[in-house]
């Protein structure tokens, strides 16, 4: 009785530590995966050409290691103004996204009025139509407001990129706040307004970083646009501004992976601000089932 | 301090009507529960009492003036909800003063009010956590405190002690009882719980389906209900009922009991109820009663017991005893029913009047 007990209870404590290790594995294989073309960037562009070239996979040496790449991105002067064109659009359109959607979520998970599902709906079909399919009619409406070449066209699509995911994931979560403590807002005197500036965006925020993550990397990442509607030098963004690097004969690579490197930077940084708001923003139901 | 009036209030939902006008008139100072099973509206008609529903038909009036339009925070009232609905981000002081901060009072009036609500609930050791920091119990007192810093005209309780375990809720129970003597205010208070309901109430509205059945005292409702449900959802546990047929000469039988006098007056029809408390049955020996049964199960509570009889109908007939009867479950005994604590309904459900009021009941 005593044995086979034991014997069973040691098995099962083995088959445990067995999925565990596979479980493990496939995460870190896949982990491997993900970080692999990162790491692969930043030792590069700490190379010189030569080095690039040889043996792409190697470590820095004493014989490869080169800044240059840096210099001639921090010294071409211009990189810093994509520099901050880029944050400039990211930023406003984040914030754009998160108060515009939190404020339509709200509305669409608070009130009771006709077509509230019908609105619902129409808000994040988006989700499903590539906005990119929109380009050409988005290029005529942004000529004919006079604002190609501005970083204004760029805020307003990419508001309206990210707001159809952001509505739906912060809709679902607030459905699921409590009732009460928004009736007791209204006894309490607040306006409309007043209730959700003080009471509901507290309570979302760890939602609210969630989608701010989501909606920022694509924004930060995106080319096409900036290529189409603010290819100018006074515009340009990070994305853009890389590929002055590469040219139709040769392709400076050293500066290109400095300036990508570069790039990642405010995503790293967003994350490791974000990563436990994100992971029990994720985790909270964000999104049901 | 104010009274409340509501006249003909309705509320629909679409096209569906789910209080089917509700008139009620309730004193300054009193304290009034409404208590139903789910789903009778009990808590739609407090939110339209507090304005957070709008009123479809009707008047709802506070302290002589019209409210209908009025917003929630320009009634006079406080609310205390089930889920306590206390402001996570803020520490119990913060919770109680916000309601006048925001309507821009001046600071020492805010601080002396939140001191003094905060000593009536025992809360000043605990103002400067959060409300995730404190037990359920501790919650709703600092929203029971929050309803108290704002000093209502009337106090809407919207089942409050719902969340809690049951020594707390006794024990909050007896809180808001003192508080309701303490400050005299009116309250309206809603709740599925007959007891909390007996125990709390100058005055209970039983309501079912958006109508009113009965409104009266705990006791005129436990002696004088006006109908089965009434008689049924008022006392624990509820009320045995017992086909009856009437032998013609203003008697009735139950099963094959000799006829009984039911003191009520002008009972007519032929399909009548019989209905008996628990606690005024009284057992006897086999065969000396007014019915005789077999003892299903016996429930022993110690100090009471509660015996399931079993007379042939789909239900067994409850008695509660003394916690020293000595039957058994299989054993067969007699059952007593003292004329003056039986009730008698119509084929609709309508009680027929006692002829004398119970001696406690003015």
């Amino acid at each position: 009785m005593n044995t086979v007990d034991t014997t069973r209870a040691r098995r099962g404590r083995m088959g445990r530590i067995g999925t565990a290790a596979g479980v493990h594995a496939v995460l870190l294989t896949y982990t491997l995966i993900a970080i692999f073309p990162v790491v692969i960037v930043v030792l590069n562009s700490f190379k010189n050409r030569r080095g690039i070239f040889t043996e792409p996979l190697a470590l820095p040496t004493a014989e490869t290691f080169s800044t240059e790449g840096y210099a001639t991105v921090l010294n071409q002067g211009n990189f810093l103004l994509y520099y901050g064109n880029s944050l400039i659009v990211t930023i406003v359109s984040l914030f754009l996204i998160l108060l515009c959607g939190a404020m339509a979520a709200h509305a669409l998970s608070e009130y009771r009025f006709k077509l509230n599902t019908l609105l619902g709906v129409y808000l994040i079909l988006g989700i499903m139509v590539p906005i990119r399919l929109g380009t050409v009619a988005i290029l005529q409406l942004m000529v004919d407001l006079s604002l190609v070449n501005t970083l204004v066209s760029l805020i307003l699509v990419y508001t309206a990129q990210g707001l159809p995911v952001a509505i739906f994931i912060l809709t679902e979560f607030m459905r699921t706040l409590s009732r009460d403590i928004k009736d007791c807002a209204r006894v309490d005197g607040l306006s409309e307004y007043r209730i959700f500036f003080e009471v509901v965006l507290p309570l979302i925020r760890p939602v609210l970083a969630t989608v701010a993550v989501f909606s920022m990397i694509p924004i930060w990442n995106d080319l096409w646009f900036p290529l189409i509607l603010a290819s100018s030098d006074a515009t340009k963004t990070v994305t853009l501004g890389v590929q002055q690097f590469i040219g139709q004969y040769t392709v400076n690579w050293s500066a290109v992976l400095a300036s990508l490197s570069i790039a990642i930077l405010p995503v790293l940084v967003l994350y490791a601000i974000f990563s436990r708001q994100l992971i029990s923003g994720i985790t909270a139901g964000a999104v049901k089932g | 301090m104010a009274d409340l009036v509501l006249q003909d209030v309705r509320k629909r939902f679409g096209k569906t009507e789910v209080i089917h006008g509700v008139d009620l008139e309730v004193k300054d100072g009193e304290f009034v529960v409404f208590v139903g099973p789910s789903g009778c509206g009990k808590s739609t008609l407090l939110r339209m009492i507090a304005g957070l529903e709008e009123v479809s038909g009707g008047d709802v009036v506070i302290g002589g003036e019209r409210m209908n339009e009025i917003t929630p925070s320009d009634r006079g009232i406080a609310m205390v909800f089930q889920s306590y609905a206390l402001y996570p981000h803020k520490d119990v002081y913060g919770n109680m003063a916000f309601a006048l901060r925001h309507a821009g009072e001046d600071k020492a009036l805010i601080d002396e009010r939140v001191r003094k609500a905060a000593d009536i609930l025992g809360l000043e050791p605990l103002l400067k956590r959060r409300p995730k920091e404190l037990s359920g119990g501790q919650r709703q007192r600092v929203a029971i405190g929050r309803a108290i810093v704002r000093d209502p005209a009337i106090f809407l309780f919207d089942e409050p002690l719902s969340n809690l375990d049951a020594a707390l809720r006794v024990q909050m129970r007896v809180e808001i009882l003192r508080l309701h003597q303490r400050l005299k205010t009116t309250m309206v208070y809603v709740t599925h719980d007959q007891v909390e309901a007996m125990t709390l109430a100058d005055r209970i509205v039983v309501l079912r389906d958006g109508r009113i059945e009965q409104v009266g005292t705990p006791l005129e409702l436990y002696h004088h209900p006006k109908n089965r449900f009434v008689a049924g959802f008022i006392g624990s546990p509820r009320m045995n009922f017992l086909t009856a047929t009437p032998d013609g000469q203003g008697r009735v039988t139950v099963r094959d009991s000799a006829p009984i006098e039911v003191p009520v007056r002008d009972a007519t029809g032929d399909a009548l109820t019989l209905g008996i408390r628990p606690e005024h049955v009284e057992l006897t020996a086999p065969g000396q009663g007014t019915l005789t049964g077999e003892v299903l199960v016996a429930e022993r509570l110690g100090g009471e017991t509660f015996l399931h009889v079993d007379l042939g109908d789909a239900e067994p007939l409850v008695v509660k005893a003394d916690g020293g009867v000595t039957q058994k479950p299989g054993e067969t005994v007699g059952l007593r029913f003292p004329p003056a604590a039986l009730h008698l309904f119509g084929s609709e459900g309508q009680a027929f009047e006692h002829r004398e009021r119970h001696g406690l009941i003015a």
